[in-house]
This record gives C-alpha cells, structure tokens and sequence, in this order.
C-alpha cells in the first residue's frame, strides 16, 4: 500500500511541473502588462513602467522567470504578488480556509442530495418517484449558480432573514452558498448513483438474496449500495474541479474570501507568482484527491487491492 | 440537567453582552477592491475614504472652495502662489506617539514626489512641488516652482494627509500600507485582509478635532470595519439583513427602493468633477476628423443613457466638468445638444453617406466604423458600450465593440489603439481637467483623447497659476467651451454618490462632493 | 466477451441502432425532451416572424415594463422586448452548444482515439496531456484562453470546447480499449488493413455511442458555462441576446423588475432540462446492459 501511494506520487511530480508550465505560459499569452496593470488608469512615463517592470523582475528572459519560480518553490518561497507585494503564502493561507469549508460543505450537500436522490430514484424505478427525483436533482445543474445564489440571498437572507448573507466564518455564513454549490453537483451524483445501484440490484447475487428471502430493505442498504458507491466515489473526484469554478462566482456574489475569487483576479491582473502558486496548489490538491479516491475502493471493494 | 443549565445560562449571559460590545462598530459595505491601505500612494478613491480616519489633513474643505483649518490652523499664500506657509496645530501626537510637527509634513510631500514611491493622484495633486522648507517646529512653508492657485485644495485631500515618519521608519515600505497606517486621525488602523476588510479602532488619545465638527475628544464609534462586497445587490441585501450600517455604490436601480423606506436613510451627493464621458482619440481615424466628433456629440442621448442606466440618478451632463464643481460654466448646457437629425446632417455635408443601403455610412468606399475599447468585466462600461452603439447605430456610425479584459485593455488603450473609451474623475478643483486636455499626458498619458493644442495647454496652465476665483473661473469657462466646441470629448452623466445607511447610524458627515463618507461625528444607537 | 455478443457489435447494421431507438422512444422523459428541443430549434429558426421587435434596438422610455400587453415577457432597462430577445437568444444558445461541442469532440476523441488505439508512449503522451488539462477545473480553464484570446462570444465557445475536451478524451479511450478487444478488429489488424481504416470502420462506430450522450450534455454544459463567463464579463458581448448575458445583464433587477432575469433563466433551465432528458434517454437507449 505505501509503495502503491509513494509510486503515484512520483507519477505525478512530472504532471506537476508540466502545469505550471502550462500556467505560466499561457499567462504570458494573455494580453497585457502586469505593470500597466498596476498603474492603473493613471499617469505614466515610459521610465515608470520600465522601473516597475523591472521591480517585478519582468524584465528577465521568460525562462529565467519560469526556472527562478520553480527554483524558489522548492525553497518554499513562492513569491511575492505584483498586485500589492505581500508573500503569496501570506495571501493564499489567509483566503484558503474560507474555501476548503465551502468546498467540503458543497462536497457534504451533493453527497448527501446526490446519493439520496440517487436510491430513491434507483429503488423506485419506473415509477413518478423517479422521474421527480430526476428532475430535482437535475434543476441544480440547469439554473447558473450565480442566479441561484442571488435567488437564495433573497429568498433566505433578505426576506426571510434566516440567513446572513455575506462573509466568512460559522455554520451560518456556509449554509446558502454551500447549497448553491452543492445543488450544482449532486445531479451528476444522483444519476450515477442511480445507474449503479440499478445495475447492482438487478445482477444475480442479488436476485438470489432476494429470493432468499432476505428483506428487500436490507437488500438494498447493505448490499446494493456500498457496491453502487464504487463508480460514486470517482465522481467526486471530478467534482472537486467543478466546484473550485463554482466557488469563483459563489465567492464572489456571497463576498467570501477565497481562492477561486483570488485566482479569477490575479489571472485578469497577470500576477504571475499568484496564478503558479495557486495553479499548483490546485493541482496539487486534484492529484491528492484523486489518490485518495483510488484508495477509498480498496475499503469499498475488497476485490480491489493495491500492492 | 443543573450542569447543562448553567453553561446556557452562561451562554447567554455572553451573547446578551456582544451586541452591547458590537453596537458601537460602524460596518461599512465597501463596493469593491483596491491595492493598498496608503493615502499618499494609492489610486483608489476608496481607500482615501478609509484613510481619512487614520490620517488627518492640513486644511478641510467644506465645500466647494472654503476652507477650514484642520492640521494646520492658519496659512497664507504669497502673491504669485508660488509659496504657501502653514502655522500647525500643536499638541498633536501620531498613534505611536510621536509627536506631528513640521518635519512629518516635510516628510509626507517629499515622500509623495519620491520616483521611487510612484505616487500617482497624490503626484498630480502635489502639482510643481519643488519643497518644505520647515521654518519652525510648527510651521512649514510649501514652494512650488510655478504658480499653483489649486493647493488648498491638494491639501485637503486624503492623499495628502500626513503620516508618522517615525512609524513609517519603523514599518518599512513593504508593511506600510498594508499592515502598518499611522496617523494623527480619529481612528487608528487595526488590520487589512485584501479582498475582505480593513479594520479601524478609536483613538483614545484624539483630542485635537476642527472646530467646524462641532465634535471634541475621542470618537463615539469604538470600531469601524469595512467589508468589501463586490456584488451591488448583495450589498444592498447586507443593508437589509443589518449585516451592514451603511453602504456605498447602492445599486442604482435599488436606490429608488430604499429611498422610499422609512427604516433606510439614503442620501445621493453630486459627484464634483469628470462624470461618466466618452473620450475620443485624435489619433485614429475617423476620430481624428471634427465632423465625425461632432455627429457623436450631437447622437449622444445624455438623458435616456441617465434614465436607461444609471435609472434617472444624478443628471445628464452638459460638459466636462459637473454642475457642483467650482467654475462649472451652465452655458455649455445648453449647446450642442442631443440632436440625431443635426447629427446626421454633419456627416452628409462631411461626404458619409450611406451609399449600400446597409445602415452605415462609407465615404470613398471606406465605412464609418469606429473602435471602442471598454473593461469586459465592469457591468457599467458594457451597458454604456451597449447604448452608445444603438445610439450610434440610429446615425449611420458602426460602432466595433472591443470588451477586454483589464491587462488587455490598458495594453490597447496606452498604444492609441482606440477610436474611443470611456472615463470618469472625480477631483474637486476644475485644475483636474488637466489630466484630460493637457498635452502633457497624450501619447500614453491619461490624456486618451490625444489632444494637443497650445491653446488648452495656456488656458490650463493660467488657471492652476491663477488665484482669483473669479478670474479662475472665468479661465474655466474659457476651457470647458473650448471642449464642447473642438468636439474633444462626450459627455454622458453627471453621477450622484450614493450611500444608504441605518437610521441608527446619526451624524455622518461628507466630503469631497460625496466621495468621503466620515465617521468622527458619528454615533451609532 | 463472447462471441455472440461481439457478431452483435460488429452487425453494425440497422437492428443495433433500430433498437435504441425503439428504447428511446419508449421513454417518457427522452421525448418530452426531443419535443421541447423540437420547440426551441423551431423558435430560433422562426425567430423574425414570431416576434415583432427589434432584438438591439433601444427605447428607453419604455424601460422596466412589466409582461402584458404588446410586452409579453416584459421590457429591459432599456426598453428593449424580453420575450424577442429571448427567441433570438436560442439562436445564439444553439450556436454556442454546437460550436463548443464540435471543438470539444474535435479535440478530445482525437486524442482519445490515438491513445486508446496506440497505446505505449502515445497513449502515455496524450494521457499527461489530458490530466494537466484536467488537473485545471473547468472554468477557470475556459477563463484563462477567453482572457488570452479576447472576450467574446466565439471565443467563449470556443474556450468552453476546450476546456471540456478532456472528458471526451477520457471516454474516448476507454471505448477504444474496449472495442480493441474486439474479435473483429483484431482481425482486421491481422489481415493488414491499414490503421486509418480500422480506426474509422471498426473503432469509430463503437465509440460513437458514449460520444453522443456526452456530446448530447455537452451541449448543456456550454449555454450554462457561457452564462458563467457572461457573469464575469467575459462571455457575449453585449447587445447580443444570449441568454446567459440576459440574466447577467439583469441580475441588479431581480428583485424589482422579476421579468428580466426570470424569462432567460426559464428558457436556460428549460433547454437544460430537456437536453439532459434526452442525453440520460440515449444513454439507456444505447446501454447494451438495459434490458428492460
């Protein structure tokens, strides 16, 4: 098992590298100065910007910037943003916890909607039970999450005053944009928690505990779904990347601190330490999860072993 | 059980005592981002909203051209404006308790034209700075090595409040601004998470408050946070789930709403300077040529953009400076007014006709398309880009939109690449009217018009070196005319700043035509 | 796989296809969701003579008005017709799902094909290339080439094509790897026919069937992720009416002039809904493991 992980790991650092390559190119193809970008719409001199630019050591050649990012990452340093000079650490850890709670919540809410809607539709197949269990669970992947966001403030925040509606912070703040997000992501969960437990229920072990005479219920719970969850847990791997994008527009409507936010605007500013650091951290995270992922159906399955 | 009800009634105990604690915190519901926390060196007008708590002016200008003392409580100006000498108010401390004198003034504008600090408003607001010459531990005498009438003004602005030396020392450029303010204000700066809040905590030791205040001793607000909320109805919404005590930027169409409510106090200030307004680049053609300026001036519907978009606030603007700012000439309201027939009649005599019938004018098989350049990402310069291309549109113009995103759009506006785009400034003196028509910032500059003519740069330059008002606004009269009749630029909307507040939130005051909301005075039930 | 089972595949003829269809007809849902698509393709087509205004043209004191009378779903802030541009908004809807789909099949069965089919180090190769595009989420994937090829309507398709191709990628291989198996193409391969070929006659036609469903959703995926860039500016450059920059454009008005946002939201979620519809009817339909 640990060299399973180990050997995973080091299959993945060339990705890795590969990305922030990515990342850093493709920065450099969007248009623009990060030094005209942070002066602004103000005054300035061909002198001034060439003393920014030069201070925020754009004046090297392209690969020197790149290899002295990759050099100073493994130091740990990952730079200071050409926005407002403070250490990209700093900023990325100030606004990382807001996101990390909102994600899980979103994750916990899709799961929970998801994998609900998923039995209930599976279990009564055919029936009006599962075409509307369907329906609900497609209606958050049909409505643009910043319009259901604002609907939820209004809704709950201002009408009904249950819920505050901005900022960061306590259980209250995460409900209505961890529903917002999570609304978004247990369709996908619903329909393929529903196909599998489908498939499961009908093959033969099944049917001969059925048969057996064991209880259709137990059948069901015990049985059918810890195996449906197998292709489940995959999902959510792929998820996660959807709702990092979500978060960006629920961050922002819900006045959140977070990464998505942070990387939206340090891409369009061309804050190059930021988008690398925050790009490998995000990617970091998507080869972590989907480690995990991978070793969740060893516990699931256990026909499924790693060696 | 007994355990259990203890701890509750713990708990409550606790709760029952954080509103008390909380009540005295001024939340304020901030529009949206900026850089630093710096008065001197920042751009945003915004964070000189917040600066103005912490840091404090020489002189307060309580409206339009009157001046009141503040740091400095008495000045004189010699005859060709070339010197101004302040008499400072003694017994002032900076938060670390140092003492505010002379050398922190000097300090402070030197700091301010530094090439290295790259100040921008502060920069152009300093004017032809050339020293402080410290004549006494409380008295400064500034010199400028041209006439410069607007000073006063400058100096009341938050850009050039006056910081600790000693403070600034200690912090370092990198901390200063961002985690590290001191001044001699009301407030002291607590913290700044960018993309979230800044904080400001009471000074207790603040005892030196002007006199026109009518308000002495440490502020009644313990606290003042605020909370950037980008999202307009969101902020709105904070409002109404008392999340907020005062917002600013109120969405234009939720104004109207919460002006009519009883449990809302909304006020909207005429903004003082450049409202809402179309430059037009005289480096490309067919901006460059005066028959196509004047057919845009004159199918430019100022009133149905200030009913369609900004929902009838603030009013549709006559000239390049609004209604409230001194010299403000009314004439110019009412020339060259919005006329399509008129509009179309000068590109026909100009030889555009519309020869293929598809709606556009061409001359010489060249079509009329003119270039705009707008931020992708601002909801406001896509609703103007909108309506300018209808209205365009309805002369024969065929408006090419370019929505980009801000790196790609300063790239192309600083290379000449546009016909048009759009600008908005709000300064206090007309002597502002220099970043728009001044030679000196075309090619580049924020001059976007690129308009170069020896005439405007003479009137400018006599007006900033001129002191009587009259004669002063006489000059601006001169200049605003000029505009409108040369064509150089559109104007749209004059806007209103818009804040809506809690009724329990008594006694604020503002400045700056409505740019700087203040919290000294305030008191919060 | 047995025998059988593989005849069965390889017969591409019409009973496989007969069939699936048959299924899908015989599903409630899929066809209310063809009819509704049936209704919106219609609308766009009709656009001009089912609406009596100009889409772009300005009138703004007929700004903010409720739905009735000559407005049926109402008027914008600038006075323009809801329910016209709503119309004309499935044109561009329709165009943004197509383009983005194309591109995102284009690229990503490409891919997908030359991995799964090749395997070894190509198959290596355009694995890495698919994870590095996956290890992005999706939108801010699609944000960073709108960014660096400008912002507007093309280009957000094309953006969103994009940065959904790996998904098509990863499908793609995983039916290729499965059809590879096959009898037939082994065949094919031992008696020398050339790569293309069996690519395109034997490979292909196995892979089409996942294809289509993600395609079929791929196409909702597109009008919602243009919505998102519309949100941050970066989508439909106004004054087209594209439904997502509709309910962008309006969001400040949701609370005071409800029919500016609710009427694109609908067709949005109604379009959505029917094409998922659709796309979970085909892929029962196409489900060699359904037996119902």
């Amino acid at each position: 098992m640990f060299q399973y992980i180990v050997r995973r790991i080091v299959a993945a650092l060339p990705t890795l590298v590969l990305i922030t390559m990515l990342a850093f190119s493709m920065l450099h193809l969007v248009p623009g100065d990060p030094a005209e970008i942070f002066l602004g719409e103000n005054k300035s001199s061909p002198e001034l910007l060439a003393q920014v630019r030069s201070d925020m050591g754009l004046d090297r050649p392209l690969h020197v910037q790149y290899l002295g990012f990759l050099g100073d990452m493994l130091r740990g340093d990952l730079g200071t943003s050409l926005n407002n000079g403070r250490s990209v650490v700093r900023e990325i850890a100030t606004r990382l916890p807001s996101t990390v709670e909102l994600t899980l919540a979103a994750l916990g809410i899709s799961i929970v909607l998801g994998v609900g809607l998923g039995v209930l539709s599976a279990v009564r197949h055919n029936t009006w039970v599962d075409s509307a269990a369907m329906f609900v669970a497609l209606l958050g992947v049909s409505m643009p999450v910043f319009w259901s966001s604002l609907l939820l403030i209004f809704f709950f925040s201002v009408k009904l005053q249950w819920f505050p509606a901005i900022g960061q912070g306590g259980i209250e703040r995460l409900v209505l944009p961890a529903v917002a997000l999570g609304l978004l992501s247990s369709a996908t969960l619903a329909r393929l928690v529903r196909s599998s437990m489908l498939d499961v229920l009908s093959q033969d072990y099944v049917r001969t505990a059925v048969a057996k005479g064991v209880r259709p219920r137990a059948v069901t719970f015990r049985h059918a779904l810890k195996n449906a969850l197998v292709p489940a847990i995959t999902v959510i791997g792929i998820q996660f990347g959807q709702l990092l994008s979500g978060t960006v527009i629920t961050e922002t409507i819900f006045a959140r601190l977070g990464i998505g936010r942070y990387y939206v605007d340090s891409l369009l500013n061309k804050d190059f330490p930021v988008v690398q650091a925050l790009t490998l951290l995000i990617a970091t995270a998507y080869v972590v999860i989907n480690l995990l992922v991978d070793l969740s159906y060893s516990l699931l399955d256990p026909r499924i072993r790693y060696d | 059980m007994n355990r259990r009800l203890r701890s509750l009634a713990a708990l409550l105990t606790i709760l029952a005592l954080v509103p008390a604690a909380l009540a005295q915190t001024v939340t304020y519901g901030m529009g949206g981002n900026f850089d630093q926390v710096d008065p001197n060196l920042t751009t945003f007008t915004r964070v000189g909203r917040i600066t103005l708590h912490v840091v404090e002016p020489l002189v307060w200008q309580t409206s339009p051209g009157e001046f009141a003392p503040g740091l400095a409580t008495a000045w004189s100006v010699n005859d060709d404006a070339t010197e101004y000498t302040f008499q400072l108010r003694e017994g002032v401390t900076f938060h670390d308790g140092t003492p505010f004198n002379a050398e922190a003034v000097k300090f402070t504008f030197d700091r301010i034209v530094d090439p290295d600090m790259k100040a921008q408003t502060a920069l152009s607001l300093i004017g032809p700075y050339e020293g402080t010459e410290v004549v006494g531990e409380y008295e400064v005498k500034v010199l400028f090595s041209q006439p410069f009438a607007p000073f006063l003004d400058s100096a009341s602005a938050p850009n050039l409040a006056i910081i600790s030396p000693a403070a600034y020392e200690a912090a370092g450029e990198d901390a200063w601004g961002m985690d590290a303010l001191v001044g001699t204000g009301p407030f002291e700066f607590v913290s700044y998470t960018p993309d979230s809040e800044v904080v400001l905590q009471r000074n207790e030791a603040y005892d030196w408050a002007p006199e026109f205040m009518d308000a002495s001793g440490p502020a009644a607000i313990e606290r003042i946070v605020y909370k950037i909320i980008p999202e307009p109805s969101t902020r709105t919404a904070s409002l109404e789930t008392a999340e907020t005590d005062i917002i600013e930027e109120v969405a234009e169409i939720d104004f109207g709403f919460l002006e009519e409510r009883d449990d809302i106090r909304t006020v909207a200030e005429p903004q003082s300077g450049s409202g809402w307004s179309l430059m037009m680049n005289r480096e490309q053609s067919p901006t460059d040529e005066l028959a196509v300026r004047r057919a845009i001036q004159l199918g430019s519907d100022r009133e149905g953009m200030t009913l369609a978009i900004w929902n009838g606030l603030g009013q549709a603007a006559c000239g390049p400076i609004s209604a409230v700012t001194f010299g403000f000439d009314p004439s110019t309201c009412d020339t060259y007014r919005y006329d399509p027939e008129a509009a179309r009649q000068v590109l026909e005599e100009a030889g555009w006709v519309d020869e293929d019938g598809d709606g556009i004018r061409e001359r010489d098989g060249t079509p009329l398309t003119i270039g705009h350049y707008y931020r992708a990402e601002s909801a406001l310069s896509q609703q103007m880009a909108d309506y300018m291309k209808a209205d365009l549109a309805a002369i024969g113009i065929d408006v090419e939109l370019n929505g980009l995103s801000r790196s790609g759009y300063f790239d192309a506006v600083r290379a000449s690449e546009h016909n048009t785009q759009n600008w908005w400034d709000p300064f206090a003196d007309p002597s502002g009217m220099r970043i728009l028509f001044h030679s000196e910032n075309a090619g580049g500059g924020t001059n976007r018009n690129n308009y170069r003519d020896a005439e405007m740069d003479a009137l400018l330059e006599r007006g900033a070196a001129t002191s009587d008002p009259q004669a002063r606004a006489e000059i601006y009269a001169q200049v605003q005319q000029k505009v409108k009749d040369e064509a150089v630029m559109v104007f749209y909307n004059d806007p209103a700043t818009l804040y809506a507040w809690t009724p329990d939130l008594e006694g604020v005051r503002f400045f700056g035509a409505g740019q700087y909301a203040y919290f000294y005075p305030a008191t919060l039930d | 796989m047995t025998e059988a089972a593989s005849r069965s595949r390889s017969t591409r003829g019409r009973s496989l296809w007969r069939l699936s269809a048959q299924r899908l007809m015989r599903n409630p849902g899929a066809v209310t969701g063809m009819v509704v698509l049936g209704v919106l393709v219609a609308a766009s087509v009709l656009a001009p003579w089912l609406t009596s205004f100009d889409p772009i043209a300005l009138a703004p004191r007929d700004r903010l008005q409720p739905p009735g009378g000559a407005h049926w779903f109402g008027t914008d802030a600038f006075g323009r017709d809801i329910f016209t541009r709503v119309v004309y908004g499935g044109r561009t809807s329709l165009q943004i799902g197509f383009v983005a789909v194309t591109i995102s099949t284009l690229i990503g069965v490409t891919l997908g094909l030359v991995a799964g089919y090749f395997g070894g180090t190509v198959d290596q190769i355009a694995s890495r290339i698919v994870d590095v595009m996956l290890a992005f989420p999706g939108l801010l994937l699609a944000l960073a080439i709108v960014a660096i090829l400008g912002p507007n309507l093309l280009n957000a398709m094309i953006a969103v094509g994009i940065s959904a191709s790996p998904n098509y990628a990863r499908v793609t291989r995983g039916a290729v790897l499965q059809a590879k198996e096959l009898a037939f193409v082994e065949a094919a391969q031992q008696s020398g026919a050339r790569t293309w070929r069996i690519l395109v006659l034997h490979v292909l036609p196995n892979v089409l069937g996942p294809i289509v469903v993600i395609a079929t959703l791929g196409v909702a995926n597109a009008i919602i992720a243009g919505a998102a860039l519309s949100f941050l500016g970066l989508g439909a450059e106004p004054p087209t009416p594209e439904w997502g920059l509709m309910l962008s454009d309006g969001r400040a008005y949701l609370r005071h002039a409800w029919w500016i946002t609710t009427f694109p939201g609908l067709a949005i979620m109604v379009t959505v809904l029917a094409i998922n519809l659709v796309g979970d009817g085909l892929r029962d339909a196409l489900d060699p493991r359904m037996t119902r």
